[in-house]
């Protein structure tokens, strides 16, 4: 017998937990003793990853007893980032950062305090409920650069995100900026699957990915032109006659003025800024037109495009409208928030913000929709017609940059305290620099974290965070479907690391909102939670092990019965609620951030189009570079670079290269390749080097590969619909590192 | 990281020095049962016993666990086994054999005995000049070694390299031995030589218009890349500059030449250990090359 | 008599070296040593008209294993149903298997010694269970089974697809199948 096996009979129990390396959530059972995980493997009855589990669920415990993990609470002493902590007690560190944070809201006002997330890692619903309680609005996550401003413009329009795409019954499926096949394995097996029935698949995306090797349409198209692929689309569809007399006539709104808005968005006027044929957008168009039902697959990439982002989502969207696949069968559906369980929206405690405060968020005065002016506009309109609103922790946030910003000029007013969790914003928010000085200046800050981050470094206080094995978790896709899959912890944390839902908790009580935390442990929150569902359960642990999920009957047509959640109770081609928040009613074309039509001095200076921030196995943003059996796999950073253009360059295959934009530059190696086009660049996200020392100026060598040194937050470069900063479609140039470059970028 | 070479120059001076006792316990075998001339020939052939001794132990000293050595004299039927078995007999023959010259032996009149070890050492000098060849010539996964001419190219070698040591050392002990005894085996070397080119030539040749595309790379590689001075060398200085040497016929010649045909041997041998290439699959060559090198300093950071 | 062997489903596969990760941390291997590597061919073509295929690779268990005659000390051996292995306690690190195998499947232990390979999770599979690297893979590229049953998924699998060997001229019969298309296309 093998020794996994041997670990496994020794094992005294096995608990239904989870991985937690990406949204997938796949589930994971954990054979346990004595206060330790012995073993790990996929749960075979686990609805959705069926017993797989990729390379970095596989490293679990390598993750959960690596050496470098923070188990104590630290204190700063010295310098900022000098690496010198005191080990205290968790309460004596609870105490302190609650009587600072009290001391800047007596001397600043509450908003004064802000909280940085990452994506989708914990029970963000909690921090939202602390902050709410404690009368600030400034929280935010890099929302804006995933699935949020999609969220709220397509809920704008149509009532609801319909994200829930109901493949199994859908012949055709357009995965627009996303590659689940280095992103998401058990979507992927399902679209293989589907495929080999005979789904069509339609890629849209610069790079030939794994998903583009497998699509039947792949549209290689200028990373950023998102938004014109998809006004020439709906051009092809409507002029052509493919769309949806039915549906529009007894569905929507504003089909007339939408037809000859879109008449000017012609495929030839496309060409020049998609960099695709005309004929291969009009057979992509009418393959997604005539192959109904179909679905369009949300991707990170067009969210990230920065200033042309809100039209490319717009655009998207009103896809799906005019051809009818909204909430019908095999189409994409809008599930509307769980009418069963208790949502996040419903534990953020939202209405104990006051009104005063929400008008202090930051960037709300500009970026109106993905703040309270857009997000108390939608949820009153949804919870007239379903019932209840979208998680505000995520759809309803303060503007990153803006207060970065904020931090480091004091306007509109000063930000003094920042509290970081599940995030490392220097590899992962835009502009690095400018995330580093925010960090170093802030008076302030605090983070709960698993690894000594570069951002964690410049901290002064960093607590140890408990992970998914430590944890019990709700997978609810950011609290706005109506499904819901639970897990339970494996084991109870260890050392001293604590969930972040105690540190809130524990904090939240230090500062007179005990009232408001009676659930002690997330066990008792999650029950709270999940006992409005009516299952015969004694605790949340056993809801896990004797039915794990929940998932409603699916109910198609739901606008049938009660509308679709915008002011006319239609789908609303033409916008009534973004034209009530002063934006365009109706997607009009906006070039990338940075580009050669726009910008011609500029693409002078930097030839080459850069995209950056895709995902790639086996790492997860900035994420596992310290678990030596994914990083022996891709040690080093690659950007791809087009033969022809490498030639030009006089760059060979494996060379370091610089990859610079006029906010910096970083170094990658180059990997030669056709899979993009020979004016396109594309740089790994994430790159830090762990092993390298983490205290300043090294800093883990964050600057030296990690691609968001690159993007721009400047305002002019944001969405001014959603607020998504510049990752996607920035000019670049590309040139070989001299061998008497100094090795390392410092961070200076 | 290309594949790394499994066998490295314990390997190459192994196959040398096999090669080189096994030839020279040949000439001091037939030598003596064939010529009648055992005495002139008797210290090349405790030498040759020497070379295969030191090849043998590189060989063990090359292995991942040398204390287990023991193991390789199993009754598997693996080239490798056998080849053992006959290097070790070959090692105590060639010992046995040259017991009887010295004149404190006991049975060093015993010439019927003498002769059977004479014999034996003929047999499994053969033995040994040959299996490495046709060991390294199986190995159908190594593409410049699987071909049957390896074999004939290693025996011919080994017998050169042998005679050649063997025209060296004649005529060292016993004292007092002329030089015209050995001018017969003299004249055989220059022929083996041209022998040997001719068949390299073959081998190479064959090589470099193969189908098999790897082949003729590693064929190249030979003769105009990044081994042409190894390999021309080898051709110039080990093969061609003797035989012409033996025929300008000058006395202090032939030692010269002797000992530039044994350089060449080792050469060869070099050469052919590291064209060890591997047809590469597809996406292998570049999968590897990405790989980190032992010294990674993520690898030991957090031990 | 059973004959293990694996499909890999070239279709399915996406490159993700998840049964790499796998293999290792579930067999204890050393950081650097994989059993497994999942090669990418490609893209070839010239943009934008282009193919990629990922090569999931092990040991493929021949049906005629040259690195199993080339063993002096018996230590690398086939068992019935058609599993390579190697008894450690045997292998004295000559490394003639290494030269032996066209497909890099073996490697050395500096630590040890000695030659190591995948052996199919042997310990495993005879106990009915599948190898970790089939067990985690989530798009169902990898498929273990006997072919000698005539029942066998893995069987059918193989007999209604297009699939192919690798090295096939140097008649090792791998046992280790590529599907390359459904059996319809060619």
């Amino acid at each position: 017998m093998s020794h996994k096996e041997d670990l496994k009979r020794e094992a005294t129990g096995v608990k239904k937990s989870c991985c937690f390396f990406c949204h997938q959530n796949c589930g994971v059972l954990a054979y346990v003793k004595e206060g330790r995980v012995l073993a790990i493997e996929g749960d075979p009855n686990h609805p959705t990853s069926q017993g797989g589990l990729c390379a970095r669920g596989n490293i679990a415990l390598q993750h959960l007893n690596h050496p470098a993990r923070i188990n104590a609470p630290l204190k700063r002493v010295g310098e900022r980032g000098a690496g010198k902590w005191e080990r205290i007690p968790w309460d004596q560190a609870i105490d302190e950062i609650a009587s600072k944070l009290t001391a800047l809201k007596e001397e600043f006002g509450p908003e004064t305090v802000a909280t940085a997330g990452g994506t989708l890692r914990t029970d963000d619903w909690a921090r939202r409920r602390f902050m709410n309680l404690f009368g600030s609005p400034n929280g935010f996550h890099n929302a804006h650069l995933c699935w949020i401003p999609t969220f709220m413009i397509e809920t704008a329009i149509y009532g609801w995100c319909p994200f829930e795409i109901d493949l199994p019954n859908s012949r055709c499926l357009v995965l627009w900026g996303h590659n689940p096949g280095a992103s998401g394995m058990p979507e992927m097996r399902g679209i293989i699957d589907l495929k080999q029935n005979g789904l069509k698949v339609i890629v849209v995306d610069p790079r030939f990915t794994e998903t583009a090797s497998k699509a039947d349409l792949w549209l290689p198209l200028r990373p950023g032109s998102d938004a014109a692929l998809a006004l020439a689309w709906l051009n092809v569809i409507i002029w052509e006659g493919l769309y949806d007399q039915t549906f529009i006539e007894n569905c929507c709104i504003g089909f007339d003025g939408l037809a000859q808005h879109v008449k000017q968005y012609t495929p030839e006027w496309a060409v020049p800024l998609t960099w695709l044929d005309p004929e291969l957008i009009r057979k992509g168009a009418r393959m997604y037109a005539n192959n109904k039902p179909g679905n369009i697959q949300w991707g990170a990439s067009v969210d990230q495009s920065g200033k042309a982002a809100g039209a490319g989502i717009h655009a998207r969207a009103l896809l799906r409208a005019v051809t009818g696949n909204l909430d019908a069968p095999g189409s994409d559906l809008l599930s509307g928030p769980s009418p069963d369980f208790v949502t996040d929206e419903e534990m953020e405690a939202n209405e104990w913000l006051p009104e005063e405060q929400k008008a202090k968020q930051i960037g709300s005065d500009r970026y109106r929709l993905t703040t309270w002016p857009g997000y108390g506009r939608i949820a009153e309109i949804t919870k007239e017609v379903w019932g209840k609103a979208p998680t505000a922790e995520w759809m309803c946030e303060a503007h990153p940059p803006s207060v970065f910003r904020a931090i480091l000029t004091g306007k509109p007013y000063p930000i003094n305290a920042l509290i970081t969790l599940a995030t490392n914003p220097i590899n992962s928010y835009g502009n690095s620099r400018f995330v580093i000085e925010a960090l170093r200046k802030v008076l302030f800050s605090v983070t709960q974290e698993y690894w000594m981050t570069p951002s964690a470094m410049l901290a002064d206080y960093v607590l140890p965070a408990a992970g998914a094995l430590e944890r019990p978790i709700i997978t609810s896709t950011y609290g706005c479907s109506d499904t819901m899959i639970a897990s339970q912890r494996a084991i109870p944390p260890m050392f001293e690391r604590r969930t972040n839902y105690e540190f809130w908790r524990d904090l939240g009580c230090r500062m007179g909102q005990e009232d408001m935390w009676p659930w002690e442990n997330l066990e008792e929150a999650y029950y709270y939670r999940i006992y409005p569902l009516g299952y015969d359960v004694s605790s949340y642990d056993d809801f896990v092990e004797r039915y794990r999920f929940h998932f409603p009957e699916r109910e198609y047509y739901k606008y049938g019965r009660i509308g679709f959640a915008t002011p006319s109770r239609r789908v609303e081609l033409v916008s009534s609620v973004l034209q009530e928040l002063g934006y365009p009613g109706m997607p009009t074309y906006v070039g990338p951030a940075e580009n050669e039509i726009d910008n011609p001095e500029l693409a002078q200076q930097y030839p080459l189009v850069l995209t950056a921030g895709s995902g790639f196995m086996p790492f997860h943003h900035s994420e596992h570079f310290q678990i030596k059996e994914l990083r022996y796999l891709k040690h080093e950073p690659y950007a791809d670079i087009n033969p022809l253009t490498a030639k030009e360059l006089g760059i060979s295959m494996g060379d370091w290269v610089w990859i610079e934009t006029k906010r910096g530059r970083i170094k990658q190696r180059a990997n030669l390749t056709q899979a993009v086009h020979p004016k396109v660049v594309v740089t790994q996200r994430g790159w830090w080097y762990p092993e390298r020392t983490a205290a300043e100026p090294e800093l883990g060598g964050c600057l030296e590969s990690n691609t968001n040194v690159l993007t721009d937050v400047s305002d002019e470069a944001c969405d001014p619909i959603g607020g998504s900063w510049a990752n996607r479609g920035l000019l670049c140039r590309v040139y070989k590192v001299d061998g008497s470059e100094s090795g390392r970028e410092r961070a200076v | 990281m290309r594949e790394r070479h499994n066998w490295g120059w314990p390997i190459a001076c192994y196959l040398f020095l096999g090669g080189l006792g096994g030839g020279m316990i040949i000439v001091s075998g037939l030598a003596d049962l064939i010529l009648m001339k055992g005495e002139l020939f008797c210290l090349g052939g405790l030498v040759g016993g020497i070379a295969i001794a030191v090849g043998s132990s590189l060989l063990v000293f090359e292995l991942g666990r040398p204390l287990q050595f023991w193991r390789v004299f199993s009754t598997q039927r693996a080239i490798m086994t056998i080849g053992a078995w006959m290097l070790s007999l070959a090692i105590f023959t060639s010992f046995a054999y040259f017991s009887f010259w010295p004149g404190f032996f006991p049975w060093r009149d015993f010439t019927t005995l003498r002769h059977l070890f004479a014999g034996a050492n003929a047999v499994l000098g053969f033995g040994v000049c040959l299996y490495t060849g046709i060991l390294l010539g199986s190995l159908r996964a190594r593409t410049f070694w699987n071909t049957p001419i390896l074999p004939v190219l290693f025996l011919v070698s080994a017998l050169s390299t042998g005679i050649a040591a063997q025209s060296l050392l004649s005529g060292m002990w016993p004292a007092g031995l002329t030089h015209d005894r050995v001018v017969g085996l003299q004249a055989l070397d220059p022929v083996l030589v041209i022998f040997e080119v001719t068949i390299l030539f073959i081998y190479v040749l064959m090589m470099r218009f193969s189908s098999t595309s790897l082949a003729a790379r590693v064929a190249q590689r030979w003769l105009t890349g990044s081994r042409k001075w190894q390999f021309w060398g080898l051709v110039t200085v080990g093969l061609f500059a003797p035989v012409v040497l033996y025929v300008l016929h000058s006395d202090a010649v032939p030692s010269l030449a002797q000992a530039l045909i044994l350089l060449g041997g080792l050469v060869l041998r070099f050469l052919i250990v590291y064209a060890d290439d591997r047809t590469e699959l597809p996406g292998e060559g570049e999968y590897y090359a990405r790989l980190p090198e032992p010294e990674a300093p993520f690898l030991t950071a957090w031990e | 008599m059973t004959r293990y062997a694996m499909i890999m489903d070239t279709r399915r596969c996406i490159g993700c070296h998840s049964c790499t990760v796998a293999c290792k941390v579930n067999n204890e291997l050393p950081v650097d040593m994989i059993y497994n590597p999942v090669y990418t061919e490609g893209p070839n073509g010239v943009f934008p008209n282009l193919h990629m295929t990922f090569y999931p690779l092990i040991c493929m268990h021949c049906e005629n294993p040259p690195c199993v005659g080339c063993c002096p000390t018996g230590a690398s051996q086939q068992s019935d149903d058609g599993i390579v292995w190697v008894d450690s306690r045997k292998c004295i690190g000559c490394k003639a298997c290494i030269q032996a195998c066209p497909y890099r499947a073996r490697q050395s232990n500096r630590k040890t010694g000695t030659v190591q390979k995948c052996d199919f999770c042997k310990d495993r599979v005879r106990e009915g269970l599948e190898p970790f690297c089939v067990e985690t893979c989530h798009q169902r590229a990898r498929f273990f089974g006997d072919l000698a049953d005539p029942k066998d998924a893995a069987l059918a699998l193989l007999n209604c697809t297009h699939s192919v060997q690798l090295l096939p001229e140097l008649n090792t019969n791998p046992q280790v199948y590529y599907i390359i298309s459904a059996g319809d296309e060619g």
